[in-house]
């Protein structure tokens, strides 16, 4: 079957010209009978096929978007109204007090974030399990970025999963506070600017798995607890200079030991 | 949804706002694992599935509850 709208005539027209291998209703969906022996052409076929999915995929994303409920769509439409009204009344009442203004915006953009569809990512994939979940039992075991998915999906539905893994998870920092954000900011921006496999190499072969023994990474924890990101940025790319100096087959050699 | 949320004690993610979170959820278990960072799977693999492993064999079969 082929969900069509432009090559719609098309297929009208191949029906009555053949109603054993074609069917089209007065609906979008078209059916299609071919066989070894009797192929569909291959240009209507790829032509057919791109505009069907093309279609398909277009509903599949209306459908995600109203997928909460329209009553919280007329919420967000009423929290929206209500908090414009109410930055005019602010405005109204006291022109000069701009804090209020901002706060009575901020309030209504809450109140949007939590009443709308879900824009963020995290909550988008957690929405998509809800909607293709899978036949209980079902374990979720996520790690990091994954586990807030998972924790999201158990916090807001926690019928769907009989339990959730959350490894090296961490705090919703999208909604929480600016506090944990400028935290996880301050210390991911360094290490992604060096990526895991530089730093690895900058801080020695096993101190990413030996970190208590190792001096340099103890150095490193140090300074992601302490410093500022450009403190971070500049003393690791002075590490990498320093690493990229040092004779590779020399240090090679020093770790391999004494020769048997 | 029984949740358990494994952290490495070295993990550079803040630890307390975590912990509350973990607090509110009905049926959590907030453990940390000791001389483990971020890479908590990577770095301490045995404690990851000593922690796991029992987890997922007290909540495979069917609570009473669920039979209800």
């Amino acid at each position: 079957m082929f969900k069509l709208s432009a090559s719609l005539p098309q297929a009208g027209d191949l029906a009555s010209a053949g109603p054993d291998r074609f069917q089209a209703g007065s609906g979008p969906w078209v059916t299609v009978r071919f066989s070894a022996q009797a192929p569909l052409r291959k240009m209507l076929g790829d032509k057919w096929v791109k505009e069907s999915h093309s279609l398909t995929v277009a509903d599949g994303r209306k459908s995600m978007a109203s997928a909460t409920p329209a009553k919280k769509a007329g919420e967000k439409a009423a929290g929206k109204v209500a908090a414009k009204k109410s930055a005019k009344k602010v405005q109204s009442e006291a022109p000069a007090s701009k804090e209020k203004v901002s706060k009575a915006r901020a309030g209504a953009q809450d109140h949007a974030l939590k009443a709308g569809p879900a824009r963020c990512p995290r909550r988008r994939a957690a929405r998509a399990i809800e909607q293709h979940a899978v036949e209980p039992p079902l374990h979720l075991i996520c790690v990091s970025l994954g586990s807030m998915v998972a924790l999201e999906l158990a916090a807001t539905r926690p019928d769907l999963a009989r339990s959730a893994c959350a490894l090296s998870t961490f705090h919703d920092t999208r909604l929480r506070s600016l506090r944990s954000l400028r935290f996880c900011l301050s210390r991911w921006i360094p290490m992604r600017l060096a990526g895991p496999n530089r730093l690895a190499r900058a801080l020695g072969p096993r101190a990413l798995s030996q970190a208590r023994s190792s001096r340099a990474a103890r150095t490193l924890h140090h300074r992601l607890e302490h410093q500022r990101p450009a403190v971070l940025s500049a003393l690791l790319r002075r590490q990498l200079r320093l690493d990229a100096q040092r004779p590779r087959g020399a240090t090679r050699l020093a770790r391999a030991g004494p020769a048997r | 949804m029984p949740v358990l949320v494994l952290r490495g004690e070295r993990d550079y993610f803040p630890r307390r706002e975590l912990r509350e979170f973990v607090e509110r959820l009905p049926d959590g278990r907030f453990v940390p694992v000791p001389d483990a960072g971020h890479a908590l799977p990577v770095e301490r693999p045995d404690a990851t599935l000593a922690q796991l492993l029992p987890f997922l064999a007290e909540h495979d079969r069917p609570s009473e509850k669920r039979e209800v």
